[in-house]
């Protein structure tokens, strides 16, 4: 027992060498002091809060938005079109055309905007009467701030002329809640290493809005090795079509970092298939956040003659928990030991040892990748140096087989790979019919 | 001496500030190394330690017996930190998904070594009573009122502490 006392004791030694920080006094009065101030600025929001809610019940009634969705309530069939320009022709946005000039003369005129449930489009031109707009840092991370929040840019292009005097921009922005009403767009110009911040106010016309298209809750699932995808939503709007989906809920999430058993998706393709064609894929993305692990993918709008809609499945990837040990037999080149893992194949070519190090030659199919490999030399752990020599080879019916040696320190006759963790894509065919109404 | 900590109770009661900042800088060091304790880095032990002065000042009105000062601020200051720890633990849980490949070679080695792996193992709240008992030098009554559990219940769990530590550690004798 006296010898934890000890070790305890050391520890206690360091304890004691802590010093309390000179600040101690200072944060301690702050937060006595911020104390109040807070409180004080709680209560006055809830107050205005209330105020607030009071006065939108009033003024919501002939609220321009309660138009719009009841237009959608009563089944208003919105007339769709591909391409933002013949959107925009058949008068589906709305003019803005107020801008604001830098002291260089540099300006940034918003010409036009276009609303639906996906996104804000916001249509924008900067000049430069000397010709080089190109090179006027107006920085892209730009925000539209409403009375309600902030809403960010998510994306955007723009198209230079010959003179080098104006880009018009295309910009894609998250949709503004359906009570904003007010918007400016807050940018800023890098020059000479000094930010110079500016705004444009504009009023959103909520008539011009042209919500969604198809707007379904799907709640598919789709079984893939060790995963459920879940297809939650789709909503298809005249400007693009965003299909979400999670892969795992927070409970799986924490069910499989408790287990052991985690799951990191890689690779998600997905294709939207729409009177038998394949729609463009604009964009994507995956989050694991306190959600779990969500994903959305990004399309061109759907057709108007819409008669049947598909999602196909088509591949999917995750760095997948193995910890499992496989000893390895030293084969001569006769036979190959083939380790199966997770169903996965990995076969061992070769097994050399030279110089102090071991050098395993293993093949597999592209997409695998052992992302953590240990090697147990006579029981003992040595992590991998490198890998060497890669080699890609394709057999006859397309699939590429990736041969590679990886290179461990130490030699020894007992050899186990440690496999912990392991990257693989697999194939899919998996087709789900979306019903349109 | 007395009267005057009375005294100085006597505002603080009354909402002074300035006296209740006094009172726990009297005895940071105290403070400073319990939350550091618990906390193990300097952001959170300051961190916990704005949390303990405000609930002080809120509560200090409801403090009957004002020779009690130090070991009932220093329980709230011990609440502080489980509650913050807790909070902590929750977010921990999903941040660590990534990892590189080759650092846990290194924490292998560490946690043979490193007594508060071993810890971390134990039982809350056989923690706790070895850490003020070892970390901070305090006596079992002290403990007893920070914790706010009998004096019986301190030396036991301190005693099956021990024990668990060492079959943990796998140290003999």
């Amino acid at each position: 027992m006296n010898n934890i006392e000890d070790i305890l004791k050391t520890q206690k030694c360091k304890i004691d060498q802590i010093e309390v920080p000179e600040e101690l006094e200072g944060r301690l009065r702050t937060a006595l002091n911020r104390d109040k101030q807070f409180r004080l600025r709680n209560r006055a929001k809830v107050y205005v809060a209330a105020m607030v809610m009071v006065v939108t019940l009033l003024l919501s009634f002939n609220y321009d938005v309660i138009a719009f969705y009841s237009k959608q309530l009563l089944g208003y069939d919105q007339v769709m079109n591909d391409s933002l320009k013949e959107l925009s022709e058949l008068g589906k946005g709305q003019p803005v055309g107020k801008g604001f000039v830098f002291d260089n003369g540099v300006s940034l005129t918003v010409d036009y905007v276009m609303l639906d449930e996906n996104q804000l489009l916001v249509f924008y031109t900067v000049k430069d009467p000397s010709g080089h707009v190109e090179e006027n840092d107006i920085l892209s991370i730009m925000s539209l701030k409403g009375f309600w929040g902030e809403y960010y840019h998510q994306n955007s292009q723009g198209i230079i002329n010959e003179e080098k005097t104006e880009i018009k921009y295309l910009a894609s922005f998250e949709p503004p809640k359906p009570f904003e009403k007010g918007l400016t767009l807050r940018f800023s110009q890098i020059r000479k290493g000094t930010q110079t911040p500016a705004e444009i106010s504009f009023t959103l016309n909520r008539n011009t809005a042209m919500g969604h298209t198809l707007k379904e809750t799907l709640n598919e699932t789709i079984k893939v090795d060790q995963a459920h995808i879940k297809i939650e939503s789709i909503l298809a709007s005249p400007t693009k079509t965003v299909i979400e989906g999670s892969i795992q809920n927070i409970f799986e999430l924490a069910k499989g970092q408790l287990s052991g058993e985690r799951l990191r998706p890689t690779d998600l393709t997905l294709k939207l298939i729409a009177n038998g064609k394949e729609v463009p894929v604009q964009g994507g993305g995956m989050s694991t956040d306190m959600k779990g692990i969500t994903f959305h993918s990004d399309y061109d709008p759907l057709p108007s003659d819409l008669e049947q809609l598909q999602l196909e499945l088509v591949k999917f990837g995750a760095d997948h928990d193995v910890n499992r040990q496989f000893k390895l037999g030293r084969t001569n080149d006769s036979e190959k030991q083939k380790l199966n893992i997770l169903g996965q194949i990995v076969e061992i070519d070769q097994i050399k040892t030279s110089q102090g190090e071991t050098h395993i030659t293993i093949s597999s199919e592209e997409s695998l990748i052992l992302s953590r490999v240990y090697l147990m030399i006579d029981g003992q752990k040595v992590p991998l140096e490198e890998t060497i020599m890669d080699n890609y080879d394709k057999l006859q019916d397309g699939t590429i087989i990736h041969t590679r040696t990886l290179r461990f320190l130490g030699a020894g006759d007992e050899l186990e790979l440690d496999v912990q963790r392991m990257t693989y894509s697999k194939s899919y065919d998996e087709m789900l019919e979306i019903p349109i109404n | 001496m007395e009267n005057e900590f009375a005294q100085m109770i006597k505002r603080a009661k009354m909402g002074d500030k300035e006296v209740i900042i006094e009172l726990i800088m009297r005895q940071k060091q105290d403070y400073y190394r319990l939350a550091y304790t618990f906390m193990k880095n300097q952001d959170d032990a300051l961190d916990v330690m704005e949390d303990m002065i405000l609930k002080v000042y809120e509560n200090i009105k409801k403090l009957n017996d004002n020779n009690a000062f130090y070991s009932w601020s220093k329980a709230i200051l011990v609440n502080c930190c489980k509650n913050n720890l807790r909070r902590k633990n929750r977010i921990i849980l999903i941040s660590n998904i990534q990892e590189g490949p080759h650092e846990d070679v290194f924490q292998v080695k560490d946690e043979q070594l490193d007594i508060e792996k071993h810890m971390k193992k134990l039982n809350q709240k056989h923690l706790e009573v070895l850490k003020l008992r070892y970390y901070l030098d305090m006596d079992y009554e002290s403990i007893a009122a920070i914790l706010k559990i009998p004096l019986g219940t301190v030396k036991s769990r301190i005693h099956t502490g021990l024990l668990k530590l060492k079959q943990s550690m796998g140290v003999s004798n």
